[in-house]
């Protein structure tokens, strides 16, 4: 036991605070269950490998060195708040999944912490070739499944089929698109054919592409192990097939899961520990306790409230960057029954009735960025026009309110996620909208019913709900939000059986300076979304990127109100971890235990 | 009637016990509103999707012919296989890995329990309205009105923060791997769980005991010189347990129960977590055993309650009354 554990001294008043802090966190927690605190997102997020741009980590190395020279096991234990659902990596879209996943599993294209492309299992990141077009992935040399099997091309395609197969229902599909036909070009280059040329790939290929596997290891899906898009036969067993620089050992929902080091791992230098053991703890507190008493070496979500008194501590280092979670509201665009968000002013006045940064205040304690539409306010993939906007502008609220012959204001009710932020964000929404006149109500619902309702009915005014990105592109983000896609969540258009067309006409139109025939706004919206992904020209893109934004603000299509950092601690005692925006780096981490 | 059909009938009676209990819980979790595939899918998959593994699952067919279905495996020992917790593997995998420290919780607070609240309870009526029969009635209300997620997030706070003590924020080696470790880790559950409990019993032996104590056989033993040690002890205190017996058995189900919270706050993977799990996750068939799983424990502690009662008090026997 470390001598600095004795340092740490609460006061009295010290810890009546707390202990009053943690009571409340313990209540939600115990009422919440899984959906505790928010942060669970669609659009997978987080949590996945990377080499940190090179990082040495010889510290960390050399501490590592000396321990097993000792004979030590270098374990590093990690605190996640909600369990593991499945580790199949075509099939899961939660970030504890991802984080795990991503150290038995290795990309074909890696994302860093600071946001560049690096080879993951391929020689090197391949430059489209536009003759087809087409791009070739080589694989690595001499790489090693976890069952000591070579990673061979046949098992490359077997990978990327087996989620374009619209039979295996992969929720990562979206994530590959473009791609008509794969062929294996040699002993060890996969071609992926496209459809049209489409220069970001590598891009979406981080997220959309996180293994490869053994061919036929995922089994016969009618066969046996669940409903397909649902399970696999390396859902809960991930023995084996994994490439990545640990190795699966065990998993005990709601308890563990259990990591060993993969000698045969393909890069020298990496990975550093022994084993890296996920701790499942839901309750904020546990964790914080676990942390600060050493029984524990890393949080990956530290609640906003604690952050700061994190930084404070001795031995404890706290760190926050940009985050991948967006606060969101989202409105229904159709015109169904007496639904006022189908008033393109009615959605702007809430629009510009909604303060963000009070809610980041109240809610994260000041921890995130307002957002300009539906990038980062700081990005130059933003539009200029937006970021001199006043997003909060109650006088434009008003006047919207006017322009849709609602000068009083109206009704509407906004769903949210019980125990969770979601419905402390609805309750401050209610209120900076009740002092524009605008009467909304907050009703909250189960996680799954709000799902169920959002993207299966037209009944629903607006519901707060977050959304993870997954990559640093903005066409990216763009397409996984608004294009047609399964998970379109402002009923822009709706593939229901109820509807006659699922391009309603309550959506917007298409701009008037857009040049073609286009019968609605979303379809001119997708049209320009593929010119901006096919050109190879940055500027290009950002442009075409920078009027989509416009339009999504101007016609309230969503309504983005603010990304929320990522703040994690760890002892002091680690070396060698990184995190990012978008991805950890656990490769290069070791630990004094 | 002998004590062999007086069990048998019991057992009898527990089966629609048992089956109320099923039909009321499985209505329930299937009123309740959500579901499991939604909940596994997440946003990423399509409306449609979710309609075809609802099907797949059988969760479109009526309520009676999936408890009727479920029910058919049930007895056969089938539980079926989880869908959301750990998709594909069997309930009852699940249930038997966490069983144990459930278990070990539970009798641990329980014997805590009874070391802490019997002879304070004695003492406090022995003591009747002295100085530490107040302390003793303050501690039993106070531990009755603390709550135990409160309580063992302050322990928490004061054995791993304050004192940097590693096992005290829970964590789970069983017995048979480091007795020692796995002791320590549950020294905090344990005294949570159990304090409340202690307090519920210490009141209770200390009524009973105030009764006892004025019985005419108590005075008349007093009377004939027997000390008042052995008085306490053999005559008035065995006569008082019967009753708090009764509480000790039904307080099996209630522990199981206060389990659920104190597992969450020391991160403890028993029974009690997998409860709260399945239900945010909307996993029927793992609520629906564990479901059963509770009312089998209630239905057979209070069955050893009653058949200890015969043996405590032999005036007891089972042809209809005492």
């Amino acid at each position: 036991m470390s001598e600095d554990r004795f340092e740490i001294d609460l006061n009295r008043r010290e810890f009546v605070a707390a202990s009053s802090a943690l009571t409340g966190v313990a209540l939600a927690g115990c009422t919440g269950g899984d959906g505790g605190d928010g942060g669970d997102g669609g659009d997978g997020g987080g949590g996945d490998g990377g080499d940190g741009g090179g990082s040495t980590a010889t510290e960390a190395e050399q501490q590592a060195t000396d321990a097993q020279a000792q004979g030590q096991t270098v374990r590093l234990n990690v605190g996640l708040n909600s369990g593991v659902w499945n580790l199949d990596p075509a099939l899961w879209s939660d970030e504890s999944s991802s984080t795990v996943g991503s150290l038995i599993y290795d990309e074909v294209i890696e994302l860093t912490t600071d946001e560049q492309l690096q080879a993951g299992l391929v020689e090197e990141v391949p430059e489209m070739d536009p003759d087809g077009p087409h791009f070739d992935y080589t694989l690595r040399e001499g790489l090693k499944f976890h069952n000591g099997d070579d990673v061979t091309a046949e098992d490359f395609k077997y990978s990327v089929d087996w989620i374009l197969n619209p039979d295996n229902n992969s929720p990562i599909r979206s994530r590959i698109p473009f791609v008509t036909e794969t062929e294996t070009v040699g002993d060890r280059t996969l071609r992926m054919h496209l459809e049209k040329p489409f220069a970001t790939l590598n891009w979406w290929l981080t997220r959309g592409l996180e293994a490869i596997v053994p061919e036929g290891s995922r089994g016969q899906v009618e066969q046996g192990k669940g409903p397909s898009g649902f399970a696999t036969e390396i859902t809960t067993d991930a023995s084996g097939v994994g490439t990545g620089a640990f190795q699966f050992v065990e998993w005990q929902s709601e308890s563990h899961v259990l990591l060993e080091a993969f000698d045969d791992y393909w890069m020298d230098d990496a990975p550093v520990a022994d084993e890296i053991r996920f701790e499942i703890i839901p309750e904020a507190s546990t964790q914080l306790a676990d942390l600060r008493s050493g029984n524990i070496n890393l949080i990956n979500k530290v609640p906003p409230k604690d952050f700061e008194s994190l930084q404070n501590r001795p031995n404890i280092t706290a760190e926050a960057k940009p985050g991948s979670l967006t606060e969101v509201l989202y409105v229904n665009l159709m015109d169904s029954g007496d639904n006022p968000m189908a008033n393109v002013n009615n959605r702007r006045a809430v629009l510009f009735g909604i303060d963000a940064e009070e809610i980041l205040d109240e809610i994260f304690y000041g921890q995130g960025v307002a957002q300009k539409g539906p990038w980062y306010p700081d990005s130059e993939w933003t539009s200029p026009r937006l970021k001199e906007m006043d997003m909060f502008d109650p006088e434009k609220a008003r006047a919207e309110l006017e322009k849709a012959g609602n000068p009083d204001g109206f009704e509407m009710e906004i769903l949210a996620t019980k125990g969770s932020w979601f419905k402390d964000e609805a309750i401050i929404i209610q209120n900076q909208l009740s002092n524009i006149g605008i009467d909304a109500s907050v009703t909250a619902v189960e996680k799954s019913t709000l799902f169920n309702q959002v993207y299966g009915t037209t009944d629903w005014h607006a519901a707060m709900e977050d959304w993870a990105n997954a990559i640093p592109v903005a066409t990216y983000w763009l397409d996984a939000g608004f294009a047609d896609n399964n998970h379109n969540h402002n009923n822009w258009h709706h593939p229901a059986d109820d509807l006659s067309d699922p391009y309603e006409a309550s959506g917007p139109p298409a701009p008037e300076s857009a040049s073609g025939d286009f019968s609605n706004g979303h379809e001119w919206f997708v049209s320009r979304l593929r010119e901006a992904q096919a050109a190879a020209d940055e500027q290009t893109q950002k442009e075409i990127v920078w009027e989509l934004e416009e339009y999504i603000v101007d016609n309230a299509i969503q309504i983005d109100i603010a990304y929320v950092n990522t703040l994690q601690a760890w002892a002091s005692s680690v070396e060698g971890y990184e995190f990012g925006t978008f991805v950890d780096e656990f490769r290069f981490a070791g630990v004094d235990n | 009637m002998s004590l062999a059909r007086y069990t048998l009938k019991r057992l009898l009676l527990a089966v629609p016990v048992l089956l109320g209990a099923s039909i009321v819980v499985f209505g329930l979790v299937h009123l309740a509103p959500g579901g499991p595939v939604r909940v596994m899918l997440g946003p990423l998959q399509s409306a449609e999707l979710v309609e075809q593994i609802r099907s797949e699952f059988g969760l479109d067919r009526p309520l009676y012919v999936q408890y009727a279905t479920w029910l058919f495996d049930a007895v056969q020992g089938d539980l079926g296989n989880s869908w959301t917790v750990q998709s594909g593997t069997p309930v009852t995998t699940l249930i038997a890995q966490r069983i144990p420290l459930t278990v070990e919780l539970t009798l641990l607070s329980m014997l805590v329990a009874l070391l802490i609240a019997i002879p304070a309870g004695i003492i406090s009526a022995v003591r009747q309205d002295e100085s530490i029969d107040h302390a003793a009635r303050i501690a039993a209300l106070s531990g009755i009105s603390i709550p135990d997620f409160w309580l063992g997030i302050i322990l928490i706070m004061i054995f791993a923060v304050q004192f940097g003590f590693r096992w005290a924020t829970g964590g789970w080696t069983p017995p048979w791997v480091d007795p020692v470790a796995n002791l320590q880790q549950l020294a905090l559950p344990v005294i949570t769980l159990g304090t409340a409990y202690s307090a519920l019993i210490a009141r209770m032996m200390r009524s009973e005991m105030l009764d006892t104590l004025s019985q005419d056989y108590v005075r008349t033993a007093k009377a004939m010189g027997i000390p008042s040690r052995e008085v306490i002890l053999k005559d008035a205190g065995k006569n008082a347990l019967i009753p708090v017996v009764t509480v000790i058995g039904v307080g099996l189900g209630q522990l199981m129960n206060g389990a659920i919270l104190t597992e969450t706050v020391f991160s403890l993977p028993g029974v009690g977590r997998l409860f709260i799990q399945a239900i945010a996750r909307r996993d029927y068939r793992v609520i629906q055993a564990l479901v059963l799983f509770v009312a089998v424990v209630f239905v057979f502690a209070n069955l050893a309650v009653d058949l200890l009662y015969a043996y405590l008090d032999p005036r007891i026997r089972y042809e209809g009354g005492s």
